[in-house]
């Protein structure tokens, strides 16, 4: 499968039709062919989770593109990209937190998942690059709040203790998520 | 008795009521008198008399020439009172007055007595003591006797001075504003004179009512006093701080008052209050803004909706200074506000008052402070914002001020798009340094462009069609815009690509003016903004796209093409759409034909885009008249090419059934498809028919086609085919006459048996009773029909023959009136039971099949003898013989199920063999419906399932057969929900069973699949149905069925089993469901790993399901 | 060819997630926690095999501990084994205790256990992530999210009172352990450091931070003598840390006034050792001094002594002769377990025995062989 030629994502790079192709085929009927898991069906299990704040869907707010998914079936591995609409984190991390626990609950325990917010992420430099109406020492908090923002959320979102206690049985977090991946 | 006395008794207030009420009638009856004297009209009188004095305790003293009283001589007399000292004296005294003028309003005043009586109520207006007696006076003397000049002014200048509005009751304070309001309409001018006093007095009569009446009269009253009195502009501030405490109006009637005053009314009039001058625009709007900006989310809504009324009655002139706030607290709502319905109300506004600005040429200037105020916040957001929803809120005000009027979008595109499109270009130079969210702004830009493409065309196509020889205001930008969708086609993300689709279509079907703005749908040349050329490029394109790898694409430029297809004029398709698309789907199959295997999945994948494209395409009427010969000839290719899409010609002639196309046209297509299905199949040597999926598909074709002609043309074809299939007269088609030996009913070659299901499937679908239409076959001919047919039906090896010719007597026994058909049962069952070796088994379940069909056929038509069959088949079940009883088991399914009077199913992939696919194929299509002139009692189906179903179960009970609960199962899923339930009692504890059962086999044989199938769907439609008739049995039913999701050997068992749990998870009650919560989760998490993605994704949903369970 | 052998595997009755596992000093129980809120205690029993004289061990569960409302993350048995300290998400640590009765007869064939809840130590912020006791058996160290590190003393009634609270990681802090010998405490955080805690008139101060490790340091395991240290992290690396004496200090009679000179230096690392975060390591305290860890990567990784002939080549910027000996990464077990293994620890009386405990909600027992 071309992922394997790449394992570590390269967003947006176009990937071989043929393999989209079939990919198109989303399911066999008969008893014997084997399904693999693929991008789209990670695909589908995140892009209906909504965004905590609004009744939109990740999708939707384009905070996940299926180019972002990365899959290794022989080792098991899975890597997710999501692009935060806002550079916030506590909105950021309950967004991972959603994707990571609906995977969790979704996918097979044989795979490793990681959720990570996109490497620069959505708008928040954009105001920089565009024209020079933002003044642009608050361009640079910005820059620099989202940047950090984004070191905090990826390495929270790998703390697997800090994950598990934020969804332990009765937490507020836990409702929060079950309310974004309710389906 | 006198008049003194009667009037000292009114006055006295010891007195009771009665007798006071009967003083005052005297005097009435009096002053009547004086009145009808001089008119001498009796009769009246003696009216009057009794009405009045009915009840009279005292008629006695009434003599009757009683003291006729005159007014001057009652004034005298009543005189000391209206001067005593004591105050209760007094009041009652001018009451008694008072009484008289209201109560007899015809009483001729003469000049000096209207005088008199106005000085003197003037005067007593003073007279704390009795001010609403005299207000009373007052209203009466103005309301009916034309109070003259000078009085009016003095007495309201007096009224307003003395009597304060606290001081009098609810009726009283009314009366006041009623007297303005007569006023009003009879002494304008006097009112109009005093000016700023009456303002004065007046305000301080509305200020702090709060008795709704009194509200409701005054909120109506005052756009007239705006209206009359100028001066009211200095007070304009102080009117409108009264009116403000009112608002939101917050009033809740008493239920029990059906015409009572509601808030609705109130409000509404206090509106009109609010709307009434522009002069108050400076302080509502304000104070509405503020209303807006709090935080209850109702008075924001409708704060909103006033500030919309009252720009419109303001005027932009009066907003003009105000828009810039306007906007201010309106945007803020819409970026900053959670509430979905405040940001639409929100939105609404803003294109409303849009709107209003837009309505006068003269008022062009405000109209663009405002918007170029809203264009510059929304590109600077949209430029610059962190967060992508601020930027989409910003998209969607802009689509409103575009929506809003032509003028409007005139203003906010020439503004915007310059600005996005630099914006974009820009964005298209960073894109390298950094892909990533670069490209997520590329798509925002685009889809803004696209949202603002479909507000133009709202606007300007929509709305305002008759704005004669207007520009589109797109018009100066299309080819900029058309360069850049055309290029973006090309893009490497697929949403961009989506979009710009989304935008290409919208710019094709905008139009250019209004010029002779003509009804039709589609646009001559000139009318649309794009050039001829530019026009076929898109349609290009789009073609192109349909064969997209990304199928949302494809779905999308199918959905493009065809919005334009609607738009767009049939020559232009014809001469360029079509011929592509066919080009395009020929070409395939020439590949298809001689290319090799391992392409050929991916042109078959292609082929298929461009026939479902074609197909929806020739939905479009117009279309479809000219699209027909293309058909025809695609048909015959793809017959040539043995070429599977054929499925979607089928849906073609399904979509345009009810055309008059097909009546039309169908000899030319049934006998060209048929003689080709001849040539194929009887010059070709081998059983290659197998191999393709043609047979069934071209049976469905002619199946529709028949189904869907009138009786005349239907005699016609059959007089024909019968003719060619019983009188073997092969040369009637084109091209065949080189076949010899051509007799299908004798002969047993494979070919000419193959054929026959196209002769049965056509006389099956006969709308009339062939045993009885002697006209078009003559009796004879019929049995002989009838006999071949039978014949077929047992003898005959291949399945698709022997089962359509069962079909087709089943339908010929359905119509037939008449009682000759007998004989056959007595024909068949002696076939089945006979148990010497001299008859095979395939013989034996063809004449149960046929046994089944005639069953069917009665059972649709209501015959009696059905029930009888229906006995004697559940007695088969029980038959030793397995492959009797398995056949009988599943009868019960056929007898009853839907299909008769449903759409034709398309053949379903899943079956493995393209035998059984054509079979499937057969048996699903519609044979008794009522579309094919079945003769149909429903109501008879009841009966037969409430006599089966106790026979059935009975022998379940006895046998223990598991045959005898598929027939069950069958049964039961052809029931109505009701039935169902009724027999809920029943059933369960069988599903339940079959689903232990098993569990302990480990080896699910056929028929324990199929069992087990059936259970589950049972078992799925009770959990949706009845719930909680379930959860008793959760205990065992759980564990069985995460045994099945995990361990079923196919994928439908594991998948159905999920999904009742799922169902589980979602009707039943939390306190029910908890017990099972970890097992369950746990339980099927090996499904999750499931190797069919089928199976996986309702494992996932169900676990989902169970996970948030609380 | 396999170094390691499983010899035992708990399936029924574990949490869905096992967070933790812990030997009873005598090497007879093994506790473990998880997600489950309760802690179990089991117990083995063995079955000698005769065929090959392999035991064939059987654990059965002897109590099931039941009082915390979130997730229980560590545990750890009192240095005499009748005690249990147990650390929770919800904010608490919980003391439980063997009854003797029970104690005394543990060998005839009855296979439960009694303990009694004695107390509940209450006072951090958030989840209480790790919880030990010193080899004296009278201080208990918890840590939290909070940041902080909380020091109780037990008194004869076993009565707890806090005896300090020590600030001073920059983060969460994911595990304390003690020195084996002296009053000296270790500190694991998600600040990426290691810091040496100590008893500096009352107040309990940080001495020595160890940097070196570039994500959360995941845990911690002291060698016998107390003058080495392993440690693992989510940067995937294991690194070896040897205690820099000052020259008049003698750590032995250890004292405030010495504690500043003390030195632990880096002395050997294992770059990307797991191809995953690595959640747990430990020292054997046995002759053969092996290091075992674990993580995310469902393998087990052991290390040991290089021969001594080789460690005078290599010798690089180490300056410290008693702590030369040098590790090699010996053998790696890969898919020991179906899913994240989160801990692993050697039996305290039985060398080359160890058990580990993960995600798949299995413990297995694993023999070098």
């Amino acid at each position: 499968m071309s992922d394997l030629s790449n394992p570590n994502p390269v967003i947006y790079s176009v990937e071989d039709d043929g393999n989209l192709f079939n990919q198109q085929e989303r399911f066999t009927e008969d008893e014997d062919t084997v399904d693999d898991f693929d991008v789209y069906e990670i695909f589908d299990l995140v892009r209906d989770i909504t965004d905590p704040e609004h009744p939109l869907s990740l999708e939707q707010l384009n905070v996940v593109r299926h180019e972002n998914i990365k899959i290794e079936k022989d080792n098991n591995f899975i890597r997710l990209y999501f692009t935060p609409t806002v550079p916030h984190c506590s909105m950021a991390n309950i967004i991972g937190l959603s994707i990571k626990e609906k995977l969790a609950r979704s996918l097979p325990q044989r795979f490793k998942v990681d959720v990570k917010v996109t490497p620069g992420s959505h708008s928040s430099e954009s105001s920089g690059m565009s024209n020079n109406k933002v003044d642009t020492f608050f361009i640079l908090i910005i820059i620099h709040s989202f940047i950090h923002c984004k070191f905090i959320v990826n390495k929270q979102l790998g703390d697997k203790e800090r994950v598990s206690a934020a969804l332990d049985s009765n937490s507020p977090i836990l409702s929060v998520v079950n309310e974004c991946i309710k389906i | 008795m006198t008049t003194s006395k009667t009037i000292d008794t009114y006055v006295n207030i010891q007195l009771p009521e009665t007798e006071r009420s009967d003083a005052l009638n005297v005097i009435l009856m009096g002053m009547y008198r004086v009145r009808q004297k001089k008119r001498g009209d009796m009769m009246m009188m003696m009216m009057i008399y009794l009405c009045i004095n009915d009840s009279f305790i005292y008629m006695q003293y009434l003599d009757v020439n009683s003291k006729r009283l005159e007014l001057h001589q009652f004034v005298k007399m009543l005189g000391d009172y209206l001067q005593n000292r004591d105050n209760l004296l007094r009041s009652r005294g001018t009451l008694l007055l008072t009484e008289v003028l209201c109560r007899l309003p015809n009483l001729q005043l003469n000049e000096q007595q209207l005088s008199f009586f106005g000085e003197f109520y003037i005067d007593r207006l003073k007279d704390y003591a009795c001010s609403s007696e005299v207000v009373k006076g007052i209203y009466a003397l103005v309301a009916h006797h034309k109070l003259e000049y000078p009085y009016n002014q003095k007495m309201l200048r007096t009224l307003f001075s003395e009597v304060h509005p606290s001081s009098l009751p609810q009726t009283h304070r009314k009366m006041v504003l009623q007297i303005i309001d007569i006023l009003f309409a009879r002494h304008l001018a006097e009112i109009q004179a005093m000016g700023n006093d009456f303002m004065v007095g007046y305000l301080q009569f509305i200020d702090g009512e709060k008795d709704p009446r009194n509200l409701m009269f005054s909120f109506n009253l005052l756009p007239t006093v705006v209206r009359c009195i100028p001066q009211y502009a200095s007070f304009a501030d102080s009117l409108f701080e009264i009116l403000s405490c009112y608002y939101p109006i917050s009033f809740n009637p008493k239920q029990s008052d059906p015409n009572a005053i509601t808030r609705v009314d109130l409000t509404s009039s206090l509106l009109k209050c609010f709307a009434s001058t522009p002069l108050f625009a400076e302080h509502s709007v304000p104070f509405l803004l503020e209303k807006i900006s709090a935080n209850v989310v109702d008075t924001k809504i409708e704060s909103m909706q006033t500030l919309v009324t009252c720009s419109l009655a303001y005027g932009a002139k009066a907003m003009a200074p105000l828009l810039e706030d306007v906007w201010g607290t309106l945007s803020n709502q819409i970026l900053t506000h959670k509430n979905s319905q405040v940001i639409e109300e929100s939105k609404k506004t803003i294109f409303q008052i849009t709107r209003q600005l837009s309505t006068l040429p003269a008022d062009k200037p405000i109209l663009e402070s405002f918007l170029n105020l809203i264009n510059k916040e929304c590109i600077h957001h949209i430029k610059t914002s962190q967060d992508s929803k601020l930027a989409v809120s910003c998209a969607s005000i802009l689509v409103q001020t575009i929506s809003a009027s032509v003028v409007s979008s005139r203003i906010v595109l020439s503004y915007i798009l310059p600005h996005l499109l630099e914006f974009y270009n820009q964005l298209v130079l960073e894109i390298e340094q950094d892909p990533v969210h670069k490209s997520n702004e590329q798509i925002s830009i685009v889809g803004l462009l696209n949202d603002l493409l479909k507000a133009n065309i709202l606007s300007f196509q929509t709305f305002y069609k008759n704005h004669q020889d207007e520009e589109n205001p797109i018009l100066s930008f299309s080819n900029r815009l058309y360069d850049l969708f055309l290029g973006l086609l090309s893009n490497q993300s697929i949403l961009v690509r989506s979009l710009s689709l989304e935008c290409l279509s919208n710019l094709y079907i905008s139009i250019r003016s209004h010029k002779e703005t003509d009804s039709g749908s589609s646009k001559n040349d000139e009318e649309l903004i794009l050039e001829k050329d530019k026009r076929q490029t898109i349609i290009k394109s789009f073609i192109s796209l349909l064969n997209d790898f990304d199928d949302s694409l494809r779905t999308k430029s199918l959905d493009c093409l065809m919005t334009i297809a609607k738009n767009e004029q049939i020559e232009i398709l014809n001469e360029y759409a079509i011929p592509t698309l066919l080009q395009m789907i020929n070409t395939n199959n020439i590949n298809n034909n001689n290319g090799d295997s391992s392409s050929s999945s991916t042109t078959l994948k292609e082929t298929k885009n461009y026939l479902n494209a074609f197909t929806s395409l020739c939905t479009i009427k117009p279309l479809l008249a000219s699209v027909m010969p293309h058909i025809q000839s695609l048909l015959l290719n793809n017959i040539k090419s043995k070429y599977i899409s054929n499925e979607s010609l089928e849906s073609i002639f399904m979509k345009s059934i009810d055309e008059s196309v097909i009546q039309n046209n169908y000899d030319h297509l049934l006998f060209g498809l048929i003689s080709q299905l001849f040539i194929m199949i009887l010059d070709n040597n081998s059983n290659s028919l197998y191999n393709s999926k043609l047979l069934p598909i071209s049976i469905i074709i002619i199946h529709s086609i028949i189904q869907n002609i009138n009786q005349s043309n239907q005699k016609q074809i059959i007089e024909k085919i019968i003719d060619i299939y019983i009188n073997n007269n092969i040369n009637l088609l084109n091209g065949l006459q080189h076949i010899s030996s051509w007799e299908p009913f004798i002969s047993s070659t494979q070919q000419q048996q193959l054929l026959i299901p196209i002769f049965s499937i056509i006389l099956s679908q006969a709308k009339f009773d062939i045993t009885n239409a002697t006209d078009l076959i003559s009796v004879e001919k019929v049995q002989q029909i009838q006999q071949s047919l039978f014949e077929k039906v047992i003898k005959s090896d291949i399945s698709i023959a022997s089962i359509s010719c069962a079909q087709c007597l089943s339908a010929i026994v359905n119509k037939s009136t008449g009682n000759s058909n007998n004989n056959l049962i007595e024909k068949i069952l002696p076939i089945i039971n006979d148990n010497s070796n001299n008859t095979n088994k395939k013989e034996k379940l063809n004449a149960l099949n046929l046994l089944v069909w005639i069953t069917k056929a009665y059972l649709i038509n209501g015959n009696s003898q059905s029930i009888q069959l229906g006995r004697v088949l559940s007695d088969m079940v029980s038959s030793p013989d397995q492959d009797i009883s398995n056949r009988a088991a599943q009868s019960f399914d056929i007898l009853l199920n839907e299909v008769e009077l449903s759409e034709t199913k398309q053949p379903s992939t899943t079956s493995n063999s393209n035998e059984s696919i054509i079979i499937s194929t057969i048996t699903n299509l519609p044979i008794l419906s009522s579309k094919s002139g079945a003769v149909i009692k429903v109501l008879h189906q009841q009966k037969f399932f409430t006599l089966m179903f106790p026979i059935l179960l009975e022998a379940f009970k006895q046998s223990k057969l598991s045959q005898y609960l598929v027939a069950i199962t069958n049964l039961l899923r052809n029931v109505s929900k009701e039935v169902l339930l009724s027999e809920l009692g029943e059933v369960l504890p069988i599903v339940l069973q079959s689903l232990q059962q098993q569990q302990q086999q480990a080896d699910q044989s056929q028929n324990q699949s199929q069992l087990l199938g059936s259970s589950l769907e049972t078992l799925l439609m009770l959990v949706k149905d009845v719930p909680n008739s379930i959860s008793p049995y959760l205990g065992s039913l759980i564990p069985s069925l995460i045994t099945i999701s995990t361990t079923g050997q196919l994928l439908t068992l594991r998948q159905s089993s999920l999904e009742v749990l799922t169902y589980l998870s979602k009707s039943l009650p939390y306190q029910k469901l908890y017990p099972y919560k970890q097992s369950v989760i746990n339980g099927i998490k090996p499904a999750l790993d499931d190797k069919k993605r089928l199976v996986r994704r309702e494992a996932t949903t169900c676990r989902n399901c169970w996970y948030i369970l609380s | 060819m396999d170094r390691i052998k499983e010899i035992s595997i708990i399936r029924d009755g574990l949490p869905s997630k096992v967070w933790y596992l812990a030997w009873n000093p005598q090497g007879t129980l093994l506790a473990s926690c998880g997600d489950d809120k309760s802690i179990q205690i089991w117990k083995q029993v063995d079955v000698v095999n005769d065929v090959d004289d392999q035991q064939q061990q059987q654990w059965v569960m002897a109590a099931k501990l039941d009082v915390h409302e979130k997730t229980v993350r560590r545990i750890a048995w009192s240095p005499d084994g009748k005690l249990i300290a147990a650390a929770s998400f919800d904010a608490s640590t919980s003391i439980w205790e063997l009854s003797d009765d029970m104690n005394d007869n543990e060998n005839n064939n009855n296979d439960s256990l009694e303990f009694n809840h004695i107390s509940t130590l209450e006072g951090h912020q958030y989840e209480v992530k790790s919880v030990a006791w010193d080899h004296t058996g009278t201080l208990l160290a918890t840590c939290s999210r909070d940041k902080s590190i909380w020091i109780w003393q037990m008194d004869e009634e076993k009565e707890f009172e806090c005896l300090s609270i020590s600030h001073g990681h920059g983060q969460d802090i994911k595990c304390v352990l003690w020195h084996p010998t002296e009053e000296i405490l270790a500190s694991a955080s998600y600040d990426d450091t290691i810091k040496m805690w100590q008893d500096t008139d009352g107040d309990w101060e940080s001495i020595n931070t160890l940097v070196g490790h570039e994500s959360t340091v995941w845990d911690i395991s002291f060698n016998r003598a107390g003058d080495r240290l392993v440690s693992c992290s989510d940067d995937k690396s294991v690194i070896l840390w040897a205690l820099v004496k000052g020259d008049h200090s003698d750590p032995s009679q250890s004292s405030s006034s010495s504690s500043s000179s003390y030195q632990w230096k880096q002395s050997q690392i294992f770059e990307s050792s797991h191809s995953r975060t690595i959640y747990s390591v430990d020292w054997s305290k046995d002759q053969y001094e092996r290091i075992v860890s674990t993580g995310s990567d469902d393998s087990i990784v052991l290390y040991e002594k290089e021969v001594e002939s080789n460690n005078n080549n290599n010798n690089n910027n180490n300056n410290n002769p008693d702590t030369t000996t040098k590790y090699k990464k010996s053998y790696q077990k890969l898919n020991a377990h179906n899913s994240d293994v989160n801990c692993i620890r050697w039996c305290p009386t039985r060398a080359g025995i160890m058990a580990s405990c993960g995600d798949d909600s299995t413990i297995r027992i694993w023999k070098i062989i």
